[in-house]
């Protein structure tokens, strides 16, 4: 078994990183994004981190994947 | 940049032998590019005389799922590094392979437990792939407060697994000063100074504040000549990290089509040179 397929169950972490890109390349305004973060019961423990997002920091993260995501 | 403005830019300065060391991001060219002849010969020679950093940029090593992209590419890196002589293996902190995205601007992680596990995992396998030292660069990008002050301690324990480097960019230290409010001591001093052996200097933009917060927000775009604040902060970050063994100005390919703007990255060259005398002698 190779080392990528030993792991099954995704993590919280692969979960939130799967949400939060496809979030950030899917053209919502920024508003909505965080409050989809906010509300997903899957990342209830990453709340606190959450909440602090800067709306500003979202919109330029929007922008990025933008201009230099590649999908796979 | 393996670009016609950076030959047309840096041309004299290697030619009058100005520069010490050459950072290479190896894995910023598709599959089908062809490196153009001055640029090969440039590698080479840093290559044959111990003077060449690799730089990577697509790794994502905070990435939470290890991906058969990442494997490949560590593949391609070990391969680039048995090619060519580096003196170490660079990356920056963060992920951009996730969900639909395969890779693209390193993003901030939730400094947890399992991300640095993770990160850990990835810094392993990239110094195997590379064996060489391995370091990581701080981000410009934050998504809020949490991010700025506590990136210094998670990326001082990723490094330290690997007895890595941190690779200081002053140029985003100076985006989250900007973005953030906070003090360039503070901030500065929440990095592993003692662990810092390259620094990055660059210029950027400045884009709209949606939200109104703030004046502007401050992007690391390295598109523009290098402000004055990085400047001065590059000094102060020369006095306080002593371990400091190379200084790399980065600029993105064709943001510099104009003479005049190849003029004022050759002036912002002199004054890094300027200011690493300052500094050293």
């Amino acid at each position: 078994m190779s080392e990528r397929a030993a792991q099954t169950e995704p993590s919280t972490l692969e979960e939130y990183q799967d949400a939060l890109l496809e979030l950030l390349a899917s053209g919502m305004p920024q508003d909505e994004i965080l409050e989809k973060l906010k509300s997903d019961p899957r990342f209830a423990n990453y709340q606190d981190y959450i909440k602090e997002f800067d709306p500003d920091m979202v919109a330029v993260a929007c922008e990025l994947m933008e201009k230099w995501a590649k999908r796979k | 940049m393996p670009t016609e403005d950076f030959q047309s830019a840096t041309q004299v300065l290697f030619q009058e032998g100005r520069v010490d060391v050459l950072e290479w991001s190896f894995d910023t060219l598709s599959d089908s590019a062809v490196i153009e002849p001055w640029c090969n010969e440039l590698l080479e020679k840093y290559s044959n005389t111990n003077a060449l950093l690799g730089h990577g940029v697509n790794l994502s090593p905070l990435s939470a799922s290890f991906s058969k992209r990442q494997e490949e590419w560590l593949a391609s890196a070990r391969e680039e590094f048995a090619a060519r002589h580096y003196l170490h293996a660079s990356e920056h902190f963060g992920f951009s392979d996730a969900g639909p995205i395969a890779h693209g601007a390193p993003l901030a992680v939730p400094m947890n437990l399992e991300s640095l596990r993770v990160g850990k995992e990835m810094l392993k396998r990239y110094a195997d792939a590379t064996q060489c030292p391995v370091g990581l660069e701080n981000l410009a990008f934050a998504f809020g407060m949490d991010d700025v002050k506590r990136q210094g301690d998670f990326i001082d324990q990723l490094i330290t697994s690997v007895d890595g480097f941190l690779l200081l960019d002053v140029h985003n230290i100076y985006c989250q000063l900007a973005n953030f409010g906070v003090s360039e001591h503070e901030l500065l001093n929440s990095y592993p100074l003692s662990k810092v052996r390259e620094l990055h200097l660059s210029g950027g933009s400045w884009s709209q504040s949606e939200s109104g917060k703030r004046v502007a927000v401050r992007r690391d775009t390295h598109d523009g000549p290098v402000p004055q604040e990085v400047f001065n902060l590059a000094a102060l970050a020369l006095k306080l990290c002593p371990n400091t063994e190379f200084v790399i100005y980065e600029r993105l390919g064709y943001t510099m089509m104009e003479p005049q703007e190849q003029e004022e990255f050759r002036d912002d060259f002199e004054t890094i040179e300027d200011i690493l005398e300052f500094s050293y002698v």
